[in-house]
């Protein structure tokens, strides 16, 4: 269903009842998202004839499914990253184990903060400090 | 002096002094000893251990939470030519884009202070300072360290029983221990 083909029915209000009920529905077809559909391959055909090379994927519809996709993940209470992040952080890191040991405040201010930026596999950290050495 | 190498499991005396190499290692996921320091982090937090930082420490993170924003920035190897003029000609671009990075390790330390860690700043006293003072040119000259390397060593002898750091430049400690009851624990790859 789309957005633009959801409709809110009004339901008639009972005289003697406080709450108004309210009913959402959608309409048997998606008839408004099906004629964009068509615009937009015309539109990309058009181009496409034109000499304008058009992306095999429709980069629209690839952005709503990444968005409807469920990648986050919550590692404590109010604190949720994408899956390849949480892979990257929290991967080599015994979470369970730091959960049991630690209170929860403690627990969450350590997730927080490690790994908290990406940087770069090319680091040497023991020259970090040879970076001031200059 | 002793000097170990870090492995999962070792039993580490309290109180502990952190160098920037441990501090910052867990804070950058992809680097190549992230796992270990933020475990080891996550131990000593965990089991409340008693750790000590110094103003040396915090300068050396934040110069390389700089270094590191510029390089990103800039897309520059790590090995490329860093230096103050640099930071001070790129510093207002830095803190435009990466201002997070550079308090990334005030904001970590303050929330693990507030969530019960005990993590408290040396040179405690200033009979310790002096202390800590006399033995800087003694390390410089006998470990064959850096002033600041020199320091490290100097707070985490006065102040520690283990000093927890992943920079080579002590591994010097090994071949040549100075006198001391203090455990250098180095992390390595």
């Amino acid at each position: 269903m789309s957005i633009d083909t959801m409709t809110i029915r009004r339901l008639p209000k009972p005289s003697e009842v406080e709450e108004v009920p309210v009913e959402f529905r959608s309409e048997v077809e998606d008839s408004g998202t099906r004629i964009w559909d068509q615009i937009n391959k015309l539109l990309r055909t058009f181009l496409h004839n034109s000499g304008f090379p058009q992306p095999s994927a429709d980069p629209i519809q690839q952005s709503y499914e990444e968005m409807e996709r469920p990648s986050l993940v919550v590692v404590a209470t109010g604190i949720a990253v994408q899956a390849d992040e949480y892979e990257e952080r929290y991967g080599s890191i015994d979470l369970e184990y730091y959960r049991e040991h630690m209170s929860p405040e403690m627990f969450k201010a350590f997730v927080r903060h490690i790994g908290s930026i990406k940087g770069r596999t090319d680091l040497n950290i023991g020259e970090f400090v040879d970076a001031l050495e200059v | 002096m002793r000097y170990v190498a870090w492995v999962q499991g070792l039993d580490i005396d309290e109180p502990v002094y952190l160098d920037a190499s441990i501090l910052v290692g867990s804070l950058i996921r992809k680097h190549p000893l992230y796992g270990k320091c933020a475990n080891l982090i996550g131990k000593l937090l965990a089991d409340k251990v008693e750790i000590m930082l110094s103003m040396v420490t915090v300068d050396e993170s934040i110069w390389i939470m700089a270094k590191l924003a510029y390089f990103e920035i800039y897309n520059q190897p790590w090995d490329a030519h860093w230096n103050p003029g640099i930071y001070a000609r790129r510093r207002e671009k830095i803190f435009q884009s990466h201002e997070s990075w550079i308090n990334s390790v005030r904001k970590a330390v303050e929330d693990w202070t507030n969530a019960g860690a005990k993590i408290d700043v040396v040179p405690k006293t200033r009979e310790l300072f002096k202390d800590v003072l006399d033995l800087i040119p003694v390390y410089m000259k006998d470990v064959k360290l850096t002033p600041a390397d020199a320091i490290h060593l100097a707070l985490a002898q006065k102040h520690a029983r283990s000093f927890l750091t992943a920079d080579s430049d002590f591994d010097e400690v090994r071949q040549n221990p100075p006198a001391g009851d203090l455990v250098v624990v180095k992390l390595t790859a």
